[in-house]
């Protein structure tokens, strides 16, 4: 009798062990899952950017239950904070602990849960549970080691040549480390210059820049407030490799918006320039020289000729098209490498040519 | 009273075997010659220092958790020392307890050291590389300080486990092992969250479900390797980890007392 009181305590004490337990184990994979949804929440609000600037090349693949749940997660964002969208990482996370959100992470772990989530990094996590969701358990807690060490292997091929092999390895070490921010932009970098260097075809070359795009892409994915990832978007493909100014100064401009390497800034006014976004330009860099007083010689150069641009632009306004000819010339001529000056002086003589014939 | 002096006896004991002193000394040498791997990664040396740094002290950390405590006490029954203190008029679980803590001593003197030159190395290594805006100069102590913390966590859990297992033994090699399995199981249960969510079986989901929530869950601790990188998305505060690290190693040390409790010496 007092063996069969004394197995039913343990039992008991037991239980009061497991519960317990058990309800911690709860409240720690609500605070994994939280994170998760934060992060889609952020991805979600570059994403919807992007569409509005029409910088996403395609049309809007996302599912429309995503699209309509964040649609409600904006609206109840909004409704407790007027700027919610630039908010810092820990004041949104006390945002969506207010009970208004509890329904909207509900839905979102049922989305998760049945796939249609795509602008987050849950891949790993939620929707692969075949091949991705167990490799942090194959390796035991040392999945950033083991990427680490892939890493080095993927260096070893680029010397030796071996690109075929570049890719596989760069995409297992993301998988394995998906905040492996310098994985994304070397690798990236890899492919917009060195492997398509390799290529003579312009279409190969293309197709690998492409490639490059699209591992920055899955890179913002999982570090949506990256502002290197932003900068080697910006400047290297866009900037660099495709020469569209536009995309450039989109991604350069949202990589100011987090803490970021003064490189950053500079590229984002020089892209502003070539977009003809003198005044906007103008304003970056002096911010820049107000931020790194210590960098004046780089602002030398760059900031007078972005004045004399200004100047020519609003003489061109007040129809003083010659003397605004005469300063886009000075600035051709001054500074061999500028690809703007070129192009407006060209415009300003056609007009100044169409103006003559036509008197 | 007893406990402790029992506690610093097993630490004392501990702090001077060989086995130990090896793994302390392997894992400072590998700690130390994370430097030389950043000759191999430029523009991640930093990354690589606190990659490499972190998963040596984990991976030694729980080799010296799994055989401090699982060494402990068949190590007292190999020796026979243990008759001569469970007939003394002292509770069993005193004597576990002690045991216990002794082998947190233990644990947290090796931590502290391989975490002091860490430290040191990632200074060091910050400094030199440290880029020309002046972006991180060097990760905060406070955040390696929670890291640790974490890493501690899971070999309290984990050497409570040991404990347990170790009282059902004669010798160390139980233990160890079980030690060791346990800590590879603990890092695989989210394969039991997966498979719950994936499962066919309303019923069957809800069993793994239960499975996944009582298992030791060793990924928990993973955050460690987020905050030491500065990742912005990190759950708020460690306390929900510390409350299930607190309570995992009580339900341990539970189990080891009702193993021991009535064992035949």
């Amino acid at each position: 009798m007092r063996v069969q009181r004394e197995k039913i305590v343990f039992g008991a004490i037991i239980i009061a062990f497991l519960v317990p337990i058990s309800i911690v184990q709860v409240g720690i994979d609500r605070d994994e899952g939280e994170v998760v949804f934060l992060k889609w929440i952020d991805n979600q609000q570059a994403y919807q950017n992007r569409l509005l600037q029409k910088i996403v090349e395609t049309n809007d693949d996302r599912n429309p239950e995503e699209v309509a749940l964040f649609a409600r997660v904006e609206s109840a964002g909004l409704s407790l904070a007027a700027d919610f969208d630039g908010l810092s990482v820990q004041d949104k996370w006390r945002i969506i602990h207010n009970p208004d959100f509890e329904p909207l992470y509900e839905r979102f772990l049922q989305l998760a849960r049945e796939s249609k989530v795509t602008l987050t990094e849950g891949l790993i996590e939620w929707s692969n549970p075949d091949v991705s969701a167990n490799v942090g358990a194959l390796v035991l807690g040392f999945r950033k080691l083991a990427a680490d060490m892939l890493w080095l292997k993927f260096d070893q091929y680029w010397h030796t040549g071996l690109y075929q092999r570049m890719l596989p390895i760069m995409e297992t070490v993301v998988l394995l480390d998906p905040h492996f921010i310098e994985a994304y932009a070397l690798g990236a970098w890899h492919f917009a210059y060195n492997v398509t260097a390799v290529f003579p075809s312009a279409e190969e070359k293309q197709k690998y820049i492409q490639v490059g795009i699209r591992f920055l892409e899955e890179g913002l994915k999982s570090n949506p407030r990256s502002s290197k990832l932003y900068g080697e978007m910006g400047y290297t493909m866009y900037f660099r490799k495709r020469r569209d100014w536009e995309k450039a100064a989109y991604y350069l401009g949202e990589g100011t918006k987090y803490e970021h390497e003064g490189w950053i800034e500079r590229a984002y006014a020089l892209a502003l320039e070539r977009m003809g976004e003198e005044e906007k330009a103008l304003a970056v860099r002096e911010q820049f020289l107000r931020n790194y007083p210590d960098r004046e010689r780089l602002q030398h150069y760059a900031i007078p000729r972005l004045k004399k641009k200004l100047k020519a632009r609003n003489l061109e306004e007040d129809g003083e098209l010659e003397e605004a000819l005469r300063i886009w010339r000075f600035l051709e001529q001054d500074d061999r490498g500028d690809v703007v000056a070129p192009i407006e002086v060209m415009r300003l003589e056609k007009i100044l040519k169409e103006r003559e014939t036509a008197s | 009273m007893n406990a402790i002096v029992i506690g610093l006896n097993a630490y004392r004991e501990s702090i001077r075997r060989k086995t130990l002193i090896a793994f302390l000394l392997f894992a400072m040498l590998v700690i130390a010659s994370s430097t030389f791997l950043t000759v191999l990664s430029p523009g991640e040396e930093v990354k690589m220092v606190k990659d490499v740094c972190l998963s040596c002290i984990s991976f030694f950390g729980m080799l010296i958790a799994v055989f401090t405590a699982g060494a402990l006490i068949p190590g007292e029954m190999e020796n026979r020392t243990i008759h001569t203190i469970v007939s003394k008029p002292m509770k069993r679980v005193t004597y576990l307890i002690g045991k216990y803590f002794g082998a947190q001593l233990t644990i947290l003197l090796n931590l502290a050291l391989m975490s002091a030159l860490f430290i040191v190395i990632l200074f060091l290594q910050s400094r030199r590389y440290i880029d020309e805006s002046g972006v991180s100069v060097s990760t905060p102590l406070i955040v390696i300080g929670k890291a640790m913390l974490l890493v501690y966590f899971e070999l309290l859990v984990l050497s409570a486990l040991a404990i347990a297992v170790s009282t059902m033994s004669t010798s160390a090699t139980l233990p160890v092992i079980g030690g060791i399995f346990i800590y590879i199981v603990g890092h695989s249960v989210d394969y039991l969250k997966n498979l719950s969510e994936h499962v066919g079986s309303g019923l069957m989901a809800w069993v793994i479900r239960q499975f996944y929530l009582i298992l030791p869950n060793f990924s928990n601790f993973y955050l460690r390797n987020q905050l030491v990188h500065d990742d912005p998305y990190v759950p708020q505060g460690i306390a929900r980890l510390f409350i299930y690290a607190l309570l995992y190693a009580g339900f341990g040390l539970l189990i080891a007392y009702l193993l021991f409790r009535k064992r035949d010496m």
